[in-house]
């Protein structure tokens, strides 16, 4: 009963997380683009050089939604408004949604795997057959997900070169490569879980055939 | 299979039903069923005692060998 209530609860919060993901996806695209990041020094001197992270892919990937035009990209930084056009960025749009796309594929496939895994342990068929290929499709696509993200950082990067190409001196662009060893971690974990489970479904198959 | 298992034999010697072993023995009708087809993978001790004393049988009357893969 207690495990069924957990499922549940679970289940609830990642249909939220997803729903939410999902509404933010569709919000950036209906407010067509999306935003740098960056900040100013406290006294804004011209020919200083602004740090500004334009990637911040971080901020993409938790959903929040950003706001900018290739066409005519703003930066807004506190009341400062620059307004660039760039020569060449054309298909980056398409490709930052189309990266977001899997994004989200990625992990519904995940949330949705977890679902059905609470939902047999609630069922008390923890060592169901089928439970140990769920757990090892999850553990992949955990690793699947941080490949991906470490991946598209730099083609996302070299997309942006023709942009930074033609931004006022002194503003610089971060396509900084960062790869999240804990996240690969949790994966290989889950593989190894999941061995577990085969090995737990075996017994329990033996058990069963056992008068 | 390597094991035979004569259960149907033993029934049928004493003209007894699965259904009235099962009663016997305590053993559920389903698992007997299984153990007589030969579809189960180990038999426990208390399974075994448990039929041969309602048979009034050995172990030996029950099981048997034949050459070939498990």
């Amino acid at each position: 009963m207690k495990s069924q209530f957990i499922a549940k609860a679970l289940t609830l919060i990642m249909i939220v997380i997803v729903v939410i993901g999902i509404l933010g996806i569709l919000i950036s695209i209906l407010a067509s683009g999306f935003a740098f990041t960056g900040y100013l020094p406290e006294r804004f001197v011209p020919s200083m050089e602004i740090p500004i992270t334009v990637n911040n892919l971080n901020q993409y990937f938790d959903f929040s939604t950003l706001k900018d035009h290739y066409s005519d990209v703003e930066l807004e930084m506190r009341g400062l408004n620059l307004e660039l056009v760039p020569r060449s960025a054309d298909n980056i749009e398409g490709w930052i949604y189309l990266f977001v796309a899997i994004y989200i594929a990625f992990y519904s496939y995940a949330a949705f795997l977890l679902y059905k895994i609470l939902r047999s342990i609630a069922q008390g068929q923890a060592f169901d057959p089928a439970q140990y290929v769920r757990i090892r499709d999850l553990g992949i696509a955990v690793i699947v997900i941080e490949l991906f993200h470490i991946l598209i950082i730099p083609i996302l990067g070299g997309l942006w070169s023709d942009l930074t190409n033609i931004l006022p001196q002194g503003i610089s662009t971060n396509f900084q490569l960062e790869i999240d060893f804990a996240v690969i971690f949790l994966g290989m974990i889950i593989l190894v879980l999941s061995e577990i489970f085969r090995q737990g479904s075996h017994l329990k198959e033996l058990e069963e055939l056992t008068v | 299979m390597a094991i035979i298992v004569r259960l149907d034999v033993e029934l049928a010697k004493r003209k007894m039903r699965l259904s009235e072993l099962s009663e016997k023995t305590g053993i559920s009708a389903k698992n007997l069923s299984l153990l007589k087809t030969g579809k189960v993978r180990a038999i426990r001790f208390s399974t075994l005692n448990a039929i041969c004393k309602v048979l009034e049988c050995t172990p030996g009357d029950l099981l048997d060998y034949e050459e070939g893969e498990i």
